[in-house]
């Protein structure tokens, strides 16, 4: 290699963050275009890296290591495996789709873009970091821009949402680094390297210990059912790429904490915690189809919806076996470029009749073909219809718990199959007071699908389709890394 | 002889200079306003200089082992120095722009010259005596500051409260001190930990333990730790602005000072007795608790930092509390970082006060439209304070809770983390003032003006405290370096 690849993909946003910042206030109109191109550099990059990436070896490639507070040894060690790669593509592709959905934003357009970039630095990093205070660093910088997003540029109830979900991920947050501190030191190795961790010899007791204090870190993150509260609020009120990024990316960052974290580091725990994960997994499929089964405003009914996927991945997480989390993983993979979508597609039905309550919709198929089309094509994605990219993570998920073969974990996929017939309900039900039934005349003409908004929506109609009809190439890419991480 | 009076000169230097502009302000009439700051910070600059003269490669201690000359106090005195040159630098346009403040102006800066050689004094204090008028040489012109708008009625009650419980905290420390003399029969620092060690005590534990507390409580008055700090929020709001600076930042440094030398120094070996572990454990609870949760209702921008202090005060302690090497550059990357992010954050609200005429933290309205820069910097100090990436206020909490983790005080950094989260919600009210809310009064106040001076300093903090993260190095270095000299402990 003759660059650092992956210590470029995370710092190009903020060379755009830094345009930005000097940019003169009156060529205000002209931001968008510099956030553009410095994602898709990024993206580019991201695209390249996958190119060059090496899917038959499981363990870290392109690493960079170089020594940061050496008197506590902690490093700067940026890592990729099979299990980060996916993620950062679709962290590259989904804020180049949040510039793109946000190409026609009024309101002070300059920081917005910014702060979109700086979250894509944030995002990349946890990703890419394998010492946990680089991972700490990146996890919290994800924070101050999400709030400003949301704050700012979000609808009428902003600020309760914003600072509820500052408050509510940071409390998380600061009892993960408690947690990376104990391990620290209790590790008997005196270091941050996530790799050179596996190997500790922590015993069972402190091992649980410190796996709540991840646990709850990453929970509130994912989120999982009990902490799931502040998802709602977050997605409903940030504006249409805050809401892309966050169920995109955000989300999965949690579920990535617990495959990189916990697994490898904290084995036994993760043992003896799975069959909590489990449940609470599965209480959160349950309790997310239901609740979106009530939901009047369509974005909420998302939002929910992303707490109920989540829980596939967690059951995924939880069952430990190589399939099981591979489907995890994919399922992380496919929620993000389908939750992102459909956020892509809430906004945009937004912009064209400025209300989100689906009583006031109707008859969108007469009016917009297109891009009544393309929801009806998410929605199915959605509930895992096969041949579509949802399906195969909900699968290989609930194949590999199955395959555990208890009882336990028989009860866990049969009622987590009932989330999926919910799944299907309220998606169904959702589409037909949408897109059928008699067009409200009160909100007036709608515009057709812009080609802006078509180029936004093309990526990810071509990756559901591509990953649905052959998943392959990216699950082998996965099972590699998972299978050296469940150290089977 | 000779060589003993060159260690002090920085001090006699900034002392002499503190006289000159107290002369010129008599002779000088009108003119004086221009230069008082310009020959204050002079006089400053010619200190530090002679640091490196005549303490840099002339290691040792002084004046029969009273003044010590180490890394630790020529880090402390420069750092004491770079704080009071920023104070300095602030207080010119802060004063010319009150009445009620812009009066014997030759007095304030003399006054600040004298607080911070009473600080960078107590950085080298190498006995009990030296301490304790280092302190009182910090304090008295505090108390005098505190009430300088003379004909304001709450800076008149900032003043005689911080007197009156301060005097008391005096006292206090000094009692501690004669009983730390009685039990041990010296009262250099050094002779004190012979003592100790070699266990030859009067009445065993008891008097001593009775005089280290009692003089801790001196040094919790001064800190304001709780549950002695029922001074701070008063005077913090009631003095002027630019002194609330100086007593969270310099008056602070200088109780720290103290606090490190005695703590470590004089009682090496005895820091991790239990009753005082315990109490330090108790301080450091109750200001982390108290100060998160006191501030959460306020509106006034100053009260709200008084609380804030207090419980910043509590995250040091728990470093104290663990009593190691390790412990001691944790404090200092701390107060290296709170000092940052404090000038940074009232030299902010000091221009907002003057444009806007109002120290609340609602006229922090709108701040991020009218003036972007200043509020970027803003929401740094204010996260900084958080905790939160990719400041320096982060890189302290988290040496602080690492040696709290390491010394199996897991328990206290979970606390601390928690209230740390709690913290959030009051910084964050600030910011969503200066981005969320629109500024309500009138139009001629929304842009509020902003002196070159300030924009320099404030983007110095600002700097400072992201670089202390990127390059974190240097300045563990420099805090490391410091203590293994101040404790001689590898």
């Amino acid at each position: 290699m003759g660059f650092n690849i992956l210590t470029l993909i995370t710092f190009i946003p903020i060379v755009g963050v830094l345009t930005l910042t000097v940019y003169p206030k009156r060529a205000e109109k002209s931001t968008k275009y510099i956030a553009l191109v410095t994602s898709l550099i990024t993206l580019g990059l991201a695209v390249y890296l996958w190119v060059i990436f090496d899917p038959s070896v499981a363990g870290m490639q392109f690493e960079e290591k170089y020594q940061w507070i050496s008197n506590v040894n902690i490093y700067y060690y940026l890592g990729v495996d099979g299990i980060s790669m996916p993620m950062v593509f679709l962290t590259a592709l989904l804020t180049v789709l949040g510039v793109l959905v946000s190409w026609n934003i009024k309101d002070k357009p300059k920081a917005f873009f910014a702060l979109l970039l700086l979250l894509e630095v944030g995002m990349v990093g946890v990703f890419l970091s394998l010492d946990f205070i680089l991972f700490y660093v990146f996890w919290e910088l994800v924070l101050l821009p999400m709030y400003f997003l949301i704050g700012i540029w979000g609808s009428s109830n902003r600020l309760y949402a914003a600072i509820k979900f500052f408050i509510y991920t940071l409390l998380g947050s600061v009892l993960m680094l408690v947690g990376i501190l104990m391990i620290y030191f209790n590790s008997g190795l005196q270091t941050f390297d996530m790799l050179e961790l596996i190997n500790n010899g922590m015993g069972r007791s402190l091992q649980n210990w410190i796996f709540f204090l991840m646990f709850m870190g990453f929970a509130i993150k994912v989120p999982m059912f009990p902490f799931h509260t502040w998802l709602p609020d977050a997605h409903t009120e940030a504006p249409t790429a805050g809401s892309v990024i966050l169920a995109g990316v955000l989300l999965k960052m949690g579920a990535y904490g617990f495959i990189r974290i916990s697994l490898p580091i904290l084995p036994e725990a993760t043992r003896a915690w799975a069959p909590v994960i489990a449940i609470l997994a599965v209480i959160g499929i349950i309790y997310g189809a239901l609740a979106c089964l009530v939901q009047k405003d369509l974005k909420r009914l998302i939002a929910f919806s992303s707490v109920s996927h989540m829980g596939f991945v967690m059951l995924g997480i939880a069952s430990l076996t190589p399939t099981s989390v591979n489907g995890a993983v994919l399922q992380m993979f496919n929620h993000g470029c389908i939750t992102g979508m459909l956020f892509l597609l809430v906004g945009m039905v937004y912009e064209r009749t400025h209300t989100r309550m689906i009583v006031d919709m109707g008859g969108f198929a007469n009016k917009v073909p297109l891009l009544s089309g393309i929801l009806a094509f998410t929605a199915f994605a959605s509930l895992g219809l096969p041949g579509l990219s949802g399906f195969w993570g909900e699968f290989l998920v609930l194949f590999g718990t199955y395959n555990v073969n208890t009882v336990f974990s028989k009860v866990m996929v049969y009622i987590a199959v009932v989330g999926i017939v919910l799944g299907a309900a309220y998606l169904l039900w959702m589409l037909q007071r949408v897109i059928f039934g008699n067009y409200n005349d009160k909100l007036g003409d709608m515009k057709k699908i812009t080609w802006i908004e078509f180029v936004t929506l093309a990526p990810l109609v071509i990756l559901i389709v591509l990953v649905g009809v052959y998943p392959t190439p990216l699950i082998n890419m996965i099972n590699n890394s998972v299978v050296l991480i469940l150290g089977m | 002889m000779t060589i003993e009076i060159m260690a002090i000169i920085p001090e006699i230097v900034l002392v002499c200079s503190g006289f000159l502009v107290l002369m010129l302000s008599v002779f000088m009439g009108k003119g004086f306003d221009r230069v008082a700051a310009p020959v204050s910070v002079a006089g400053l600059v010619a200190s530090a200089v002679t640091i490196f003269i005549f303490n840099v490669g002339h290691l040792g201690s002084f004046f029969n082992m009273s003044f010590i000359v180490d890394k630790y106090s020529i880090f402390f005195r420069l750092f004491t120095i770079i704080t009071a040159i920023i104070i300095v630098g602030l207080s010119s346009y802060y004063i010319n722009g009150s009445i009620i403040m812009k009066r014997n102006t030759g007095e304030f800066y003399f006054l600040i010259l004298i607080v911070t050689t009473g600080t960078m004094l107590m950085s080298a204090v190498g006995d009990l005596i030296m301490l304790f008028i280092s302190l009182e040489l910090v304090s008295m012109p505090t108390y005098i500051l505190a009430g300088y708008a003379k004909t304001n009625e709450k800076s008149n009650e900032a003043s005689l409260k911080y007197f009156i419980l301060g005097v008391l905290a005096s006292a206090l420390l000094v009692y501690g001190f004669s009983l730390i003399y009685g039990a041990t029969g010296s009262i250099s620092l050094v002779g004190i930990a012979g003592a100790i060690a070699s266990g030859n005590l009067l009445a065993g534990n008891y008097l001593i333990i009775t005089g280290i507390i009692m003089a801790m409580i001196g040094f919790g008055f001064k800190i304001a730790l709780a549950p002695f700090h029922f001074w701070a929020p008063d005077t913090y709001e009631g003095s002027p602005t630019i002194i609330t600076t100086l007593i969270t930042t310099i008056a602070k440094l200088a109780a720290f000072a103290g606090f490190i030398r005695f703590l470590y120094v004089g009682l090496n070996g005895f820091g991790k007795s239990l009753w005082i572990v315990l109490f330090i454990v108790v301080l450091s609870l109750l200001s982390m608790i108290l100060g998160n949760l006191m501030a959460l209702p306020q509106k006034n921008f100053k009260r709200l930092m008084a609380y804030s202090s207090i419980a910043h005060g509590g995250y040091i302690m728990i470093a104290f509390a663990a009593a190691t090497t390790g412990a001691q550059w944790a404090v200092f990357i701390y107060l290296m970082a709170y000092i940052l992010m404090n000038l940074g954050a009232f030299a902010v609200a000091m221009l907002v006060e003057r444009g806007r005429d109002s120290e609340e933290i609602a006229a922090f309205a709108g701040l991020g439209q009218s003036n972007p820069f200043i509020s970027i910097c803003m929401i740094i100090f204010l996260i900084s304070m958080v905790g939160i990436p990719p400041f320096a206020g982060f890189l302290g909490k988290l040496f602080v809770f690492k040696t709290g983790i390491e010394n199996n005080f897991t328990w206290l950094v979970i606390i601390a983390v928690i209230t740390s989260v709690i913290s959030l919600y009051y910084y964050a009210n600030v910011i969503r003032q200066m981005y969320f809310t629109k500024y309500e009064g009138e139009r001629s106040k929304l842009k509020v003006k902003t002196p070159v001076v300030y924009l320099a300093i404030i983007s110095f903090c600002a700097v400072a405290t992201i670089l202390m993260v990127i390059i974190p190095f240097v300045f563990v270095g420099i805090s490391q370096g410091a203590v293994v000299a101040a404790t001689g402990i590898q």
